[in-house]
């Protein structure tokens, strides 16, 4: 609507006499370019990704549909819905589903309850805050694959610090073979991600937290609220769009997890960190069963999916 | 409430300012200060602890119990790293990589994020796209990359890596991109379109010259994203364009191994640019991070 009274405007302007076919064809023309400029702006990378991506997920779809082996010679053999089949009745992928949960909520728990407490903490005016947050924060850029090797050296089970300062504490000497041992490599791992990570959920729920004006606080010590009492009552209720979006964006995270697997522990010892990240991987790039590797993504996929749609609808109709 | 607040509960107390006596209060003023700084050490250490390793020599890693502070520092690591390890190279080609992905990212991602802004076209379809691309396992997705590449001959190549990184941070870029461009008031390109500068003179000479340091600050995540990610080049490099985070998996074979000291290298050198990002560019990491799902 604007644009056509915009181009009507232009033409009484030029001092056409209001012909109105030329003036309406002027207008139209105008009026199908200025609707084109968007696509003409967004068309490369809309082509670019969607084209890439879509056709990436059907490809994969395709061969989920074949017995593709690379290291096998011979053309890849149409199976129809085997390979499914066999991933229904994997009793490994179901493990390293069930694995991976062990490590992602555990390490979800932690990381939410050390971040509102650091972000509570430092919550206030202090002199040197900017600098202490700053500092803090560190871990959170440092790629997954550079805390997994620091890491490593950290919880290295003679040389590294770690088990040194325990034996410190302790008095007496401590050598836990964190990432070769199977009761403590899960624990390692969700070590490592709740120094990577819980910064950010730090920053995130620190930027909720100055969002809270102080009235409502004044409010409810007025009413003798106090402590404890104001945290659970007022804090937490306030806070929680960010806790959602917290929990999405680092729960979307850790079931996906691989760097870290790959890094510290290849899914060892045994295969007691086997995510499914890391599961699939093998399949596909380890022993090359292409098509088996392909039909277990899209399952996963469409596992998380679901799964994250139900968790969306369900914090939709309670934040209502 | 209550019911409703997630199940989450913690000791601590909350930072309500005591105004209660003096000695009590520098008690507490110095306590809190000395958690502060715990809290910081624990989260520095590891990076510390990789460093100084770093500069000791094998005798000094290894010895039990593990000595903190080197007394003999040594750079012989660094020169091994270079010289035997050609960690010159993967360096290099993380550099290319992550920055000429930066370059095809933005300039796909900058005219994206304008149409959307400006014409509103798409723009709920976007979140939604790159949630749902977040949510698949990443090998659903490096999987047919590396099947198709290998086809084209694109397996160890720039080109590859650029395109497949690309595909995965253009939607990014754009979705954070789209905030700024939404708060950039109108009428000022308006007016500059109306002075006869034709679209794309006013968005180039006006709008993007204004954006600049919102748009400096996306090209260094997406650099510094790219330069982290494991998996993708992983699976589509090999000896000659392997990234550093590569070079990791192959330097620490075993931790009995000399190369201990040139895998703690290793990784402080790929630490750098995140740590040059939080201590400078930390005020816009909360709207990285939460892919503009947040605004500060």
């Amino acid at each position: 609507m604007g644009q056509r009274s915009e181009s009507v405007r232009l033409t009484a302007a030029e001092g056409r006499p209001s012909v109105w076919p030329s003036g309406q064809a002027y207008a139209k023309g105008k009026a199908r370019r200025r609707r084109l400029t968007p696509f003409y702006f967004a068309g490369p990378a809309v082509i670019f990704v969607f084209v890439g991506s879509i056709f990436m997920a059907l490809y994969a779809l395709y061969i989920s549909f074949f017995d593709y082996q690379l290291q096998r010679p011979g053309a890849p053999r149409f199976v129809g819905l085997k390979n499914y089949a066999e991933a229904f009745t994997d009793a490994k992928l179901w493990t390293s589903i069930w694995q991976t949960f062990t490590i992602a909520v555990p390490a979800l728990a932690l990381e939410i309850v050390f971040g509102l407490a650091l972000a509570m903490l430092l919550n206030r005016s202090f002199r040197g805050r900017a600098i202490a947050i700053s500092l803090i924060v560190t871990p959170v850029m440092v790629s997954s694959a550079a805390a997994g090797m620091a890491w490593r050296l950290l919880l290295e089970p003679r040389y590294g610090p770690v088990n040194d300062i325990l034996s410190r504490l302790s008095g007496q000497p401590v050598q836990i073979g964190w990432l070769s041992s199977v009761e403590w490599a899960r624990p390692a791992i969700v070590l490592t991600d709740v120094w990577h990570m819980t910064p950010f959920v730090m920053l995130l729920v620190l930027a909720g937290l100055g969002s809270i004006s102080d009235d409502i606080y004044g409010a409810a010590k007025i009413d003798g609220a106090s402590g404890w009492r104001l945290f659970v009552d007022i804090t937490l209720p306030l806070l929680k769009p960010i806790l959602v979006l917290v929990i999405l964006l680092r729960g979307i995270d850790l079931v996906r997890i691989f760097d870290l697997i790959f890094i510290m522990t290849k899914g060892g010892p045994g295969t007691i960190t086997k995510t499914v990240s890391y599961y699939i991987y093998e399949n596909g790039l380890s022993f090359f069963r292409i098509g088996y590797a392909s039909a277990m993504a899209w399952i996963v996929a469409i596992f998380f999916i679901i799964f994250s749609k139900f968790y969306l609808d369900y914090l939709r109709k309670e934040s209502r | 409430m209550t019911n409703h607040a997630p199940g989450v509960a913690y000791p601590v107390q909350l930072p309500m300012a005591p105004k209660k006596s003096t000695p009590l209060k520098v008690i507490k003023t110095i306590g809190f200060y000395a958690l502060v700084i715990l809290i910081i050490a624990f989260f520095l250490f590891p990076t510390l602890w990789v460093v100084v390793t770093s500069f000791k020599l094998p005798v000094e890693y290894f010895s039990i119990p593990p000595r903190w502070i080197p007394e003999a520092p040594t750079l012989d690591h660094y020169r091994k790293m270079f010289v035997d390890y050609k960690v010159a190279g993967a360096i290099q080609n993380s550099i290319i990589i992550s920055a000429a992905n930066t370059i095809v990212t933005l300039l796909f991602a900058v005219p994206l994020a304008y149409a959307i802004g400006r014409y509103r076209a798409g723009g709920s379809f976007l979140p939604g796209w790159i949630i749902s691309q977040r949510m698949l396992p990443p090998v659903a997705i490096v999987l047919p990359f590396f099947l198709i590449f290998r086809q084209f001959k694109l397996i160890n190549t720039y080109q590859g890596m650029i395109i497949a990184y690309a595909i995965f941070f253009i939607p990014f870029a754009a979705w954070i991109l789209l905030g700024f461009f939404e708060d950039f008031p109108q009428d000022i390109q308006d007016a500059a379109m109306i002075d006869g500068a034709s679209e794309v003179g006013a968005l180039v000479r006006i709008v993007l010259p204004l954006l600049a340091s919102g748009i400096f600050v996306v090209a260094l995540l997406v650099f510094i994203f790219t330069w982290n990610d494991l998996l993708i080049a992983l699976v589509l490099t090999r000896q000659e364009t392997r990234t550093l985070m590569v070079f990791f998996t192959a330097a620490l074979v075993s931790p009995t191994q000399e190369d201990f000291g040139v895998a703690a290298g290793a990784v402080g050198i790929g630490m750098i640019p995140a740590y040059l990002f939080a201590l400078f560019g930390q005020r816009y990491l909360v709207r990285g991070l939460t892919m503009g799902g947040l605004k500060e």
